[in-house]
């Protein structure tokens, strides 16, 4: 089911794939490239996701909504999905409004799959 | 009930390396057989799956047979049997893979239980994957036998109850189970934390023990004699101890052999014969002194971190949250069972 959601997502022009995570890193579903190693990432992504909220409420800032990482070749979005963390890998130049949308999209159907 | 049982035991190291029937009494079959034994005795629909039949004699399988136990060689046939499962199987890995491989098709509510070969927390850690999203409904536990099922010191069965951090890795109706088990086949049901089982119930208990003797002793010295401030008396405890587990963890035995060094080691704590009841120091020196450093060897001592895990992880939970430090948690322990 989480997988559907997720192959949608990946059509969206920039997404190079995306997966999501239980907080602690678990892999829940995962549709990225097969040269990604999906239990690392899952784990990495659990890590700054964690430590990303932990600053953000450190220094008042609330609830985390997302966490990004841009590297040359491409970036990381990362979003609270309620149980989970939604991640995506994209394209260094990409329409991030429009990316930000597709996200919050499939966050909202995520949710109600983990609840 | 209905339980299944996986692995018969190693008859040869039981009768012909351990010589269980003349040193701690009973009569062959014994350890996973046994327990199969006990529990049709006392009226259960018991299977108990075995792969290797050359792993006891004819005549053995013929009591375990004529007990009711129905034996088969497929870990799946077993695996659609119980609604509790028992692994008596061998260390770590093999475990985990069996665990694996029957985790999809055991009745709805079954529960998964080690015996003295993996921990349990370990176990659930290996399986959570598939215990969070597929098989919400199955329960991890343990049905540990305090001794040898088969001699008659085997008084008791520990089972894995809420770990120390809270968790619960089975339901109530799961451990009660196990529990009424238990009591069928006369034996003692100690629900201990999950964590804790390994430390008192596996062959590790003689360090436990061993260890816990030098704790009191020391603890008793430091602050009845000594009169030095309970914490630090305490906090030279888990020095010691976190010393000789983190070079063990890192670097084997030889390692361990490697780094300490005897004769200071001797000094030093003679020094600490204080009052004429420490009959345990004096023999852990004489055992020391007598040591044959080559019966281990010596290794390399790698890179390793003394650090206080508790604190450690306290100090990363405060940095990167609870989450995902449960999650290193349970890689980093995956990988030591690897």
């Amino acid at each position: 089911m989480i997988d559907r959601v997720l192959l949608e997502l990946n059509k969206t022009e920039g997404i190079k794939g995306s997966m999501v995570v239980g907080k602690d890193g678990l892999v829940i579903a995962s549709q990225l490239p097969g040269n990604v190693d999906a239990e690392l990432v899952g784990a990495m992504a659990s890590a700054a996701f964690g430590a990303a909220e932990r600053t953000a409420s450190e220094i008042g800032m609330g609830n985390l909504e997302q966490t990004m990482i841009e590297g040359e070749h491409g970036k990381i979005l990362m979003v609270d999905a309620g149980e989970g963390i939604l991640a995506i890998l994209t394209e260094s130049k990409v329409n991030l409004g429009l990316i930000r949308i597709t996200m919050k999209r499939a966050v909202d159907k995520i949710k109600a799959m983990l609840s | 009930m209905r339980v299944s049982v996986y692995g018969a035991g190693n008859q040869n190291l039981y009768i012909n390396q351990l010589n269980l029937p003349e040193k701690f009494g009973g009569e062959p079959p014994y350890g996973g057989s046994r327990m199969a034994i006990e529990f049709a005795e006392a009226g259960h629909d018991v299977v108990l799956a075995e792969p290797n039949k050359n792993i006891m004699s004819e005549d053995l399988w013929k009591k375990v047979e004529d007990a009711g136990v129905k034996v088969v060689s497929d870990d799946l046939e077993a695996a659609k049997h119980g609604e509790i499962h028992i692994l008596f199987t061998p260390f770590g890995r093999l475990t985990i893979n069996i665990a694996k491989k029957i985790i999809n098709h055991v009745p709805e509510n079954a529960v998964i239980c080690n015996t003295c070969t993996i921990p349990t927390p370990v176990l659930y850690r290996a399986l959570e994957g598939i215990l969070r999203l597929k098989r919400k409904d199955v329960g991890i536990s343990s049905f540990h036998p305090t001794g040898v099922p088969g001699t008659p010191g085997q008084k008791y069965y520990t089972i894995a109850g809420k770990s120390l951090e809270g968790k619960e890795y089975a339901s109530e109706n799961q451990v009660n189970k196990l529990v009424e088990l238990a009591e069928s086949v006369d034996k003692i049901p100690y629900v201990a934390p999950a964590d804790i089982v390994p430390a008192v119930a596996d062959m590790g208990s003689l360090v436990t023990a061993i260890a816990l003797v030098g704790i009191l002793d020391y603890y008793s010295v430091g602050t009845q004699v000594i009169k030095a401030p309970k914490e630090m008396i305490e906090k030279q405890i888990l020095i010691s101890l976190q010393t000789l587990a983190a070079i063990i963890e890192t670097s084997g035995m030889e390692g361990l052999i490697n780094i300490l060094n005897k004769d200071a080691l001797i000094s030093s704590a003679k020094n600490m014969l204080i009052n004429k009841k420490q009959e345990d120091l004096n023999l852990a020196l004489k055992i020391i002194e007598d040591f044959n450093d080559s019966k281990i060897g010596k290794g390399d001592v790698n890179t390793t971190y003394l650090v206080a895990p508790q604190t450690f992880i306290k100090e990363a939970m405060s940095l990167i949250g609870k989450h995902a430090i449960e999650g290193i948690i349970r890689r980093s322990s995956n990988k030591l069972f690897e």
